[in-house]
């Protein structure tokens, strides 16, 4: 994209509450909650749109959470039942019990919709094989390696290849469990470099909340078949204005990845999306410059949230993305 | 003569969905829906005959929070539990710390079987160090060991309500094994262990302690426990243990259940060689990482392999 400071959703939105009261209702038919679904993500579609991003999706409207859809969709798993996330949050985890294997391409029916209704560029949301892997218990194979590499191999990359073929321009992989085990970097490396093998399409890779700041990712990042990494940044900085270090210390690893002669695209994690409260637009503007003031090419800099928005409200989730590509003009307007 | 092994699952366990969905809603009987909860687990520990019973810690949300309530402590951000994908809350110590009797008042001690041997657990000092943020004491030193002198008056207020074996929970210790300074570390845990009237053993989980096993040996606790899933047995045969020795063989990060006879062949062979003082067979870590039903399929297998297990 030949744009200074592109602007982009990383994924889910809080899904409407007209919709969840809907789709939990025994007595309406699957046909007509279909439909409900349909009008959600055009709502989504086309609210989006009217922010003014250049890159979008649906909100993820369709399902259920990142790790669970996808799995039940995917041979060889069994779900175990609810594991604890933090306090009161669960999370259903499922057992890997035989080899991994791809059933139908469970993203098609989303993805043609959100197509034949934008106008955007469409980015589909693909939950990574590392991750999967990493949130799953394994019984069968004998090391992790194996597994996410099987995962990588016979689900992720035939499901992107199926996307390509019906269009999907760009796809990113999400792999919140990227930098969890510092000491597996290799093998997520190599899982992405599988997913990518002949898939004709931007793949980007999201990765988010593992931990060590992705100190643990530079040394790999150029050995990664990925045209950009979007990253989380936002929540540990601060809401100074400015583009010193100091003013910008949420986005220090950036200097690492240059360091390391990354060339790739960053997607520029510019507000927190576990706080409600908005990142005035300047803000914004400065995180983006200071970026750019490091890569120097402000077209490597895409403008996204650190992560996807459901869990904050619908209006404040909107009104971040507003934020979001307010402060992408006022960051172009700057270097003009 | 043979000796055998006790057995203990120490630490959070997981809720059962009922429970869970409760928690969700918020249902107003949920303190006593807790305390059901409790017994039955307790029950499932009985029924699986480990030799230590304990409180499955179902209201601990995590191994800090009860902490939460001294004086000078305050909740801090989410963070990540090591490489697992639960999460705790930081603590923030601001200002002096005492120990107020909070790991026993955080358990219901009560509802434990009077003719039965009573464990507990709570943080080693070094890893309630490691993991919580300290914003009044000076330097390191002066935290660790002030977090010690509150733990022992924790674990000597236990030891006074017949609970019979403390285990002080180290995962930092075994996660940070390369880095450690264990000569601060031993001085600390040796002040909790210091005039407790209580066994009280080290448990090392989530990183291999092979490379330091042998300094681990010289700090004056009862014992040491070891998660096998990250240290394997063969690194450890070698050495003679004088003191107590727990073997966490039962993976509470995985579903699969462990072959009873071929664990109990292969702890049996271990313990023959080390030769410890005594020795337990516990779960590798907390419970709390598998879903429940797989829970009370683990404590059975626990149970099974103790008492399979026989040793010179």
């Amino acid at each position: 994209m030949n744009k200074s400071f592109p602007t982009q959703e990383i994924g889910s939105l809080k899904k409407p509450e007209w919709l969840l009261e809907l789709v939990k209702n025994e007595g309406i038919s699957e046909e007509d909650k279909s439909k409900a679904r349909n009008d959600a993500a055009y709502l989504n579609i086309k609210t989006l749109e009217d922010i003014g991003l250049d890159i979008i999706y649906d909100g993820e409207v369709r399902r259920v959470e990142m790790y669970e859809y996808p799995v039940r969709y995917i041979e060889g798993f069994k779900f175990a039942g609810l594991v604890r996330s933090w306090d009161n949050k669960y999370y259903k985890k499922a057992r890997c019990v035989s080899r991994v294997s791809y059933r139908t391409d469970f993203h098609l029916d989303e993805f043609l919709f959100v197509k034949k209704n934008s106008n955007r560029i469409v980015k589909v949301p693909v939950t990574g094989p590392y991750t999967l892997a990493d949130w799953s218990y394994n019984e069968y194979y004998n090391n992790k390696e194996e597994f996410v590499i099987d995962l990588a191999r016979n689900v992720v990359r035939p499901l992107m290849m199926d996307l390509v073929k019906h269009g999907a321009q760009v796809i990113q992989i999400d792999e919140p469990a990227a930098t969890t085990h510092p000491a597996e970097m290799r093998i997520f490396t190599e899982a992405i470099n599988e997913c990518a093998k002949g898939i004709d399409a931007k793949i980007t890779v999201h990765a988010c909340y593992s931990g060590n700041d992705y100190q643990a990712l530079v040394p790999y990042a150029n050995e990664i078949n990925t045209a950009q990494f979007a990253l989380e940044f936002a929540n540990r900085d601060t809401w100074q204005l400015g583009t010193t270090d100091d003013e910008r210390k949420g986005y220090s690893v950036l200097k690492a990845l240059k360091e390391y002669g990354f060339k790739g695209e960053i997607g520029l994690g510019v507000v927190d999306v576990h706080v409600d409260e908005l990142e005035p637009p300047e803000l914004v503007r400065d995180r983006l410059l200071y970026a750019a003031k490091i890569f120097g090419d402000p077209t490597k800099i895409y403008a996204n949230p650190d992560c996807g928005l459901r869990t904050r409200t619908r209006n404040i989730a909107f009104e971040k993305l507003r934020r979001v590509v307010q402060g992408a003009q006022l960051a172009r307007e700057a270097l003009k | 003569m043979h000796k055998l092994a006790k057995t203990h699952a120490l630490g959070i366990y997981p809720r059962s969905p009922k429970l869970i969905e409760a928690t969700r809603k918020n249902d107003r009987k949920l303190p006593q829906l807790f305390q059901m909860e409790k017994k039955k687990l307790i029950r499932e520990q009985r029924k699986a005959k480990l030799t230590y019973l304990c409180d499955p810690l179902l209201d601990w949300n995590d191994m800090f929070r009860p902490f939460s309530n001294l004086k000078n402590v305050s909740l801090g951000a989410l963070n990540r539990f090591f490489e697992t994908n639960t999460f705790y809350r930081k603590l923030i110590i601001n200002g002096e710390i005492n120990g107020s009797n909070i790991v026993k008042s955080h358990l219901t001690l009560s509802m434990l079987p009077k003719n039965k041997e009573i464990a507990a657990c709570m943080p080693d000092p070094y890893t309630f160090a490691d993991l919580n943020e300290n914003k009044y004491y000076k330097d390191f030193a002066d935290y660790l060991l002030a977090i010690a002198d509150m733990l022992k008056h924790e674990a000597q207020t236990l030891a006074k309500s017949k609970v019979k074996f403390i285990q002080l929970n180290a995962p930092s210790i075994a996660y940070n094994s390369d880095k450690i300074d264990i000569g601060i570390v031993k001085d600390a845990i040796e002040r909790v262990k210091d005039g407790v009237k209580a066994k009280v053993y080290l448990h090392l989980y989530f990183g291999d302690i092979s490379k330091i096993f042998s300094k681990l040996l010289d700090i004056k606790v009862d014992g040491l426990s070891i998660d096998l899933s990250y240290t394997t047995l063969n690194s450890l045969l070698d050495y003679r243990v004088d003191n107590g020795l727990c073997l966490g063989v039962i993976n509470a990060t995985n579903t699969k259940l462990e072959d009873v006879k071929e664990t109990a062949k292969i702890v049996s062979n271990a313990l023959d060689r080390m030769n410890p003082r005594e020795a337990y067979i516990s779960t590798t870590c907390d419970l709390e990482f598998l879903p429940y039903e797989f829970a009370i399929k683990k404590l059975s297998k626990l149970g099974a392999i103790g008492r399979s297990v026989k040793y010179e």
